[in-house]
Formats: structure tokens, C-alpha cells, sequence
């Protein structure tokens, strides 16, 4: 298979993935839209995770607090201030995104490995507990509403599922394509792979003269951005927010999906959202025990496929293609 | 005048001996996570799971037990000893597998054995919370406490004490310590290392049985206990530095009379303060306090 013929195909794909998209609505009953308008969201948000994770080495276990901000961030916004345009609140919270990593970024980066881990689950949880003990202005466990903004202007009557099925989830696939584009383009700069060399050898990259600590910090503020603007959509999607949102368990969660999807490779951590997505509705829904099973379900991915979905996916097409290829085996990998 | 001072005195000592019993629990809970930590090098999510099964399991053998109730403790021991033996059959065969891979999938395994357990647990004995009133009274009290708050004090000691006697004065000892700086060097002069780790992650698990065993009739045995505790058990032993059982113990201390005063003082923000002190902590010394 050639190169050129790999894109064509790759292309093909693409073309008929984004005819299907753009019909779905259509055709789809709302709450099936509303499940896959969630996927993408959360596609969005385990990208930005892997940026930390996958491309630079640094597991965050409290990337929740990150996607918080985006989320505390609208329902804050349109508790306090008359401000209900989507465009506004796009603005502010990633603009807050960046400012609130920006300042996290300084004092978690310096640590490494486990200590960068235990450090973002610390603030995360300091976070999470101030949220909740200062309910009169976070509403505490109860959360707060968050109503259907304005979009360019218009109000949408009608309750939030037609919301959904007509403007939002075009928003979102907007959204969601141009953070595939620009954290792919990132991921394969020169910057990008400054990360990947940092991931790989952090004392060789020093000895080049990289310094560690601006790179990650500027990882971090990245990945944080594209959080919050994950958590941005996520709240409007989902109508209400709460701490729990934003616990620990929050963390966890998006490493499972960048995990179960792959985190070696760029497409896993969508792939990781939309099955996660699904599974955990189908799980929630049919089993009364459905922790047992997901906790059955994670152990048993780390255990016997620790490359995940995408991973396994990665090894057939090589194992299609390397028997056509003129030079043999694949190096890369 | 007098009875104002005799209150506050009262209320301090109060306060002291809660941040005593906090304090125990702490140290039962970090001291496992060090030892497997150190050992193993995994930091054990799963803990929160083997402290809940403690709590729960001692509450079913409690309530077995309820016409003879000088059996409490042979019966909190006995939750503990069998949290052991499930710390075990779940190292060896689930754990072992993935030794030698990138930590976090150490992480996310003990985080799936959470879930795991936690559906295992509402199976068993569903999901609301299941009081023990009897062990508080039973043993009579001491200045209007309830001798049981000085006894669950005396076994963190005992704790503490024995093993610190397991580890520098016995021949196991000297094999977890010799396996823990070099295991490779340590297999080749025919330790067997594979058994040390389940031996060492079965008293992790034992530990963390008896501290949620001896917690039960002082809180209750409710879903999401564990993780509780693990949170605040993971701040103790990154504040006292991973890997070091010294700053496990002091760091229970810290995080055990800092919690306790501050949901005196602060109720607000109680829980922020401890996570503050462990940020601190971090920016000053960023691998603890008695880390390497």
C-alpha cells in the first residue's frame, strides 16, 4: 500500500465520517445525539488530557479540576453576571482556562512522576472541597442550573433537547474538528516533539539545552484550555452541574478513556470517548452492580490490552500493510 | 469565670483526643501504603478498598459476635487477618501481572480493583450505612470517654512499634529492606522475591483492614468511606515522603491534629487546609519531608 494510497483511503474515510455526522441529527432520536454530542465533548477533553499524558509523560490525576473550570466557569457566569452569549462565554472561560493553568502550570510542573500525579490530585481535591463547602456561592452538592445560552445573537425556545439537536451539535462537531486540527498540528511541530523528547529522555533534553520546566508548563496551559473548553460544552450540554463533576473519580475517569482508547496514538483517546461514553450509559442502565463490571472492565484493559482499542486497531492495519510493503517490518514501532 | 476555663479545658482535651483517634487511623492506613509503595513501588489505590472490606467485614463479625461482646477485638483482628488473605489472592493473581510496566497502569488497576470491590461490597451488604453502637460501651470509660477511643491509640502504637521491630530486628525483615534496594541483586542470592511482595502487600492489607475494622463503631460502615480515607492517607505519605514509614507516622500526625482542630476552628474549610499544607509542603521540599 502506498502512501499515496493510504491517504486516499484515510480521506475517503474522513469524507464519508463527516457525511455521516452532519446527517445524524436528522435521522437519530434526540437522546442518541445527545449521547454522541457527549462523546465528542468528551473527545475533545481526553485529546487535551493525552497532550499531558501521552505526548509529554506527565500523568495528571486531577485534570478534572482543569475541565471544572470550564464548567463552574459558565454556570458561575450566568449565575452572576447577565452574560449568556456563547461566543462571550467561549471567550471567558478560555481565556480563564489559560490564566487558571497558567498559575496551577508554575507550581505543579516542577514535580515529575508520581509527584506531579499526587500534586494534581491535591489541588484537585482542595478544589472539589471548597466547592462543596462554599455552597452559597457554588451551590455546594447540589450544584447549579446552567440554561441554554444565546448563539450569534438568537434565543432558542423550545427546551434544551431541540437545542441539542439543531444548533449545538453542529457547534460542537465545529468545535470539536477545529481541536483535532490544532492540537494535531501542535502535537507534530517542532514543539510538539521538543515534548515527545522530553517524554523520552529528560536528561538528554536538558543536555541539548531544553528547558523542561517552560515546555511543560506550556503543556500544561495548553491541555488546560482545551479542558475548559471541553468542561464549557459539556455544562450547556448537560444542563446542571455538580462537585462530583469535578472529583477525583472525575480524574480518573479521563485517563480511563485516554487508556481504554490508546494513548500511543493520536485518534485513541476519541476513540476511548465514545465507546467510554456508551458503555457507561448501556452499563448504568441494564446492571444494577455496573461498578463491578466496569471495575472488571478496566482490569481487565490494563491487564491483557494496555494499548487499548486504538492500539489494537494500530497492530492489525500494520499487520494488513506489512505484508505489501516492500522493506519489511515497521521500525517505528 | 472557673466553669468558662473548665469548659475550654474540656473542649481541648476533647479536641486532642479526637486528633488522637484520627491520627491512629492515619497511620494504619499510610504505614500499608508506604510498606507497598517502598516494596512493590505501586501506590495502592485498592487501599480504600481493603480499609471499606475491613470496616464492613468487622461490622458482619460484630453483629455475629453481639452476645459475647469481650470477642470485639478477636473479632476486628480476625476482618483484618482475613483483608490480609483477599490482599493477597489479589496481588498474585491480579497485580503481579502487570510488575515492570508504566506506573500508571499500576495506578488504574488498583483504581478498577475500587470499582471492583465497591460493587462487590453494595452486592453484599447494600448500599446504606450500617451502625456498630456496642464496642464504645462495652469496655467501661476513663474521665468520661469511652475506654475503646484509648485502646484503637494503643493498637496504632503497637502498630508502629511492631513494626518497626518486623523490619530492623528480624531475618523477614532484613529481606524486605534487601529486596527493597535491590531486587535483582537480592533474587540472585535466592530470596524469593515474588513471595516477599505478596507477603508484603497482605500486611499492607492488613493494616488497612484493622484501621477501618477499629473505625467501625466510631463512624459507620457506608459506601465511600474508603475512598475517604485514602484521599487523606495519600496526603499523609506525600507530605512525610513516599516511601518513608518515619514521615508516614509523622505526617499522620500533622494531617490528624490539623484536620481535627480545623473542623473545630474552620469548619469551612477544614479539608482545604490539609490539602494546603500538603501544596506547602511540596513547593518547599518536593518529595516530602523525609523523602530521598
Amino acid at each position: 500500500m502506498s502512501i499515496r494510497e493510504l491517504i486516499s483511503i484515510k480521506l475517503i474515510i474522513f469524507i464519508i465520517v463527516m457525511i455521516i455526522a452532519l446527517l445524524l441529527p436528522s435521522f437519530l432520536p434526540p437522546y442518541y445525539v445527545y449521547l454522541i454530542c457527549l462523546s465528542m465533548v468528551m473527545s475533545i477533553y481526553a485529546l487535551a488530557f493525552n497532550l499531558l499524558f501521552g505526548d509529554t509523560g506527565l500523568l495528571s490525576f486531577g485534570h478534572a479540576l482543569l475541565f471544572g473550570v470550564g464548567i463552574y466557569g459558565v454556570a458561575l457566569l450566568q449565575k452572576y453576571t447577565a452574560i449568556n452569549s456563547f461566543e462571550l462565554i467561549l471567550l471567558i472561560v478560555i481565556v480563564a482556562s489559560i490564566i487558571f493553568s497558567a498559575t496551577l502550570g508554575i507550581v505543579c510542573v516542577r514535580s515529575t512522576e508520581v509527584y506531579f500525579t499526587m500534586l494534581t490530585l491535591g489541588f484537585g481535591q482542595l478544589f472539589y472541597a471548597l466547592i462543596v463547602k462554599f455552597g452559597n456561592i457554588t451551590g455546594g452538592t447540589d450544584g447549579l442550573p446552567v440554561s441554554v445560552p444565546t448563539v450569534l445573537g438568537y434565543t432558542f425556545e423550545g427546551g434544551k433537547m431541540s437545542f441539542i439537536t439543531f444548533p449545538y451539535y453542529y457547534i460542537i462537531l465545529i468545535i470539536l474538528l477545529l481541536s483535532i486540527l490544532s492540537l494535531w498540528r501542535i502535537i507534530n511541530s517542532p514543539f510538539g516533539k521538543t515534548l515527545q523528547a522530553i517524554r523520552d529522555n529528560p536528561e538528554r533534553a536538558r543536555f541539548i539545552g531544553i528547558s523542561l520546566i517552560k515546555y511543560r508548563e506550556v503543556a500544561f496551559v495548553v491541555s488546560g484550555a482545551f479542558s475548559g473548553l471541553a468542561g464549557m460544552l459539556f455544562s450547556i450540554l448537560h444542563g446542571h452541574v455538580t462537585p462530583e463533576m469535578v472529583d477525583w473519580l472525575a480524574s480518573a475517569r479521563i485517563v480511563f478513556i485516554t487508556l481504554l482508547g490508546g494513548y500511543d496514538l493520536f485518534i485513541g483517546p476519541i476513540v476511548g470517548a465514545f465507546v467510554y461514553t456508551f458503555i457507561d450509559v448501556y452499563m448504568k442502565a441494564l446492571f444494577e452492580y455496573w461498578e463491578f463490571l466496569m471495575g472488571a472492565f478496566i482490569i481487565l484493559f490494563v491487564v491483557v490490552f494496555p494499548r487499548g482499542i486504538g492500539g489494537g486497531i494500530d497492530l492489525l492495519v500494520k499487520k494488513l500493510s506489512v505484508r505489501r510493503r516492500k522493506y519489511g517490518r515497521d521500525l517505528n514501532r | 469565670m472557673d466553669r468558662n476555663l473548665e469548659m475550654i479545658i474540656g473542649y481541648i482535651i476533647y479536641t486532642i483526643i479526637d486528633s488522637l483517634i484520627y491520627t491512629s487511623m492515619l497511620v494504619m492506613m499510610s504505614v500499608g501504603l508506604v510498606l507497598i509503595f517502598s516494596i512493590l513501588g505501586v501506590i495502592n489505590f485498592a487501599h480504600a478498598s481493603f480499609y471499606a472490606l475491613g470496616a464492613y467485614i468487622s461490622y458482619s463479625l460484630i453483629y455475629l459476635f453481639t452476645p459475647t461482646p469481650s470477642l470485639i477485638f478477636p473479632a476486628i483482628i480476625a476482618s483484618a487477618v482475613l483483608v490480609g488473605i483477599i490482599g493477597a489472592i489479589f496481588e498474585r493473581y491480579l497485580l503481579s501481572f502487570i510488575y515492570g510496566r508504566a506506573d500508571v497502569f499500576q495506578l488504574l488497576l488498583t483504581f478498577g480493583a475500587i470499582l471492583l470491590f465497591d460493587g462487590i461490597i453494595r452486592m453484599e451488604w447494600g448500599g446504606w450505612p450500617l451502625t456498630v453502637q456496642e464496642p464504645l460501651l462495652v469496655y467501661g470509660s476513663l474521665a468520661g470517654y469511652p475506654i475503646y477511643y484509648f485502646i484503637i491509640v494503643v493498637f496504632a502504637v503497637v502498630v508502629i512499634i511492631a513494626l518497626k521491630l518486623l523490619l530492623f530486628k528480624t531475618r523477614y525483615g532484613r529481606i524486605i529492606r534487601a529486596v527493597s534496594s535491590f531486587k535483582e541483586m537480592s533474587m540472585a542470592l535466592g530470596i524469593n522475591v515474588k513471595n516477599t511482595y505478596t507477603s508484603v502487600f497482605s500486611l499492607g492489607c492488613f493494616f488497612a483492614g484493622l484501621g477501618g475494622g477499629l473505625m467501625v463503631p466510631l463512624t459507620q460502615a457506608m459506601p465511600g468511606i474508603g475512598l475517604e480515607a485514602l484521599i487523606v492517607a495519600f496526603v499523609v505519605i506525600v507530605i512525610g515522603g513516599m516511601g518513608s514509614l518515619k514521615g508516614a507516622v509523622i505526617g499522620s500526625v500533622i494531617v490528624g491534629f490539623t484536620r481535627t482542630i480545623g473542623i473545630a476552628l474552620f469548619p469551612k474549610i477544614e479539608l482545604a487546609i490539609v490539602f494546603l499544607i500538603m501544596v506547602v509542603i511540596l513547593l518547599i521540599r518536593p518529595t516530602g519531608i523525609f523523602g530521598k
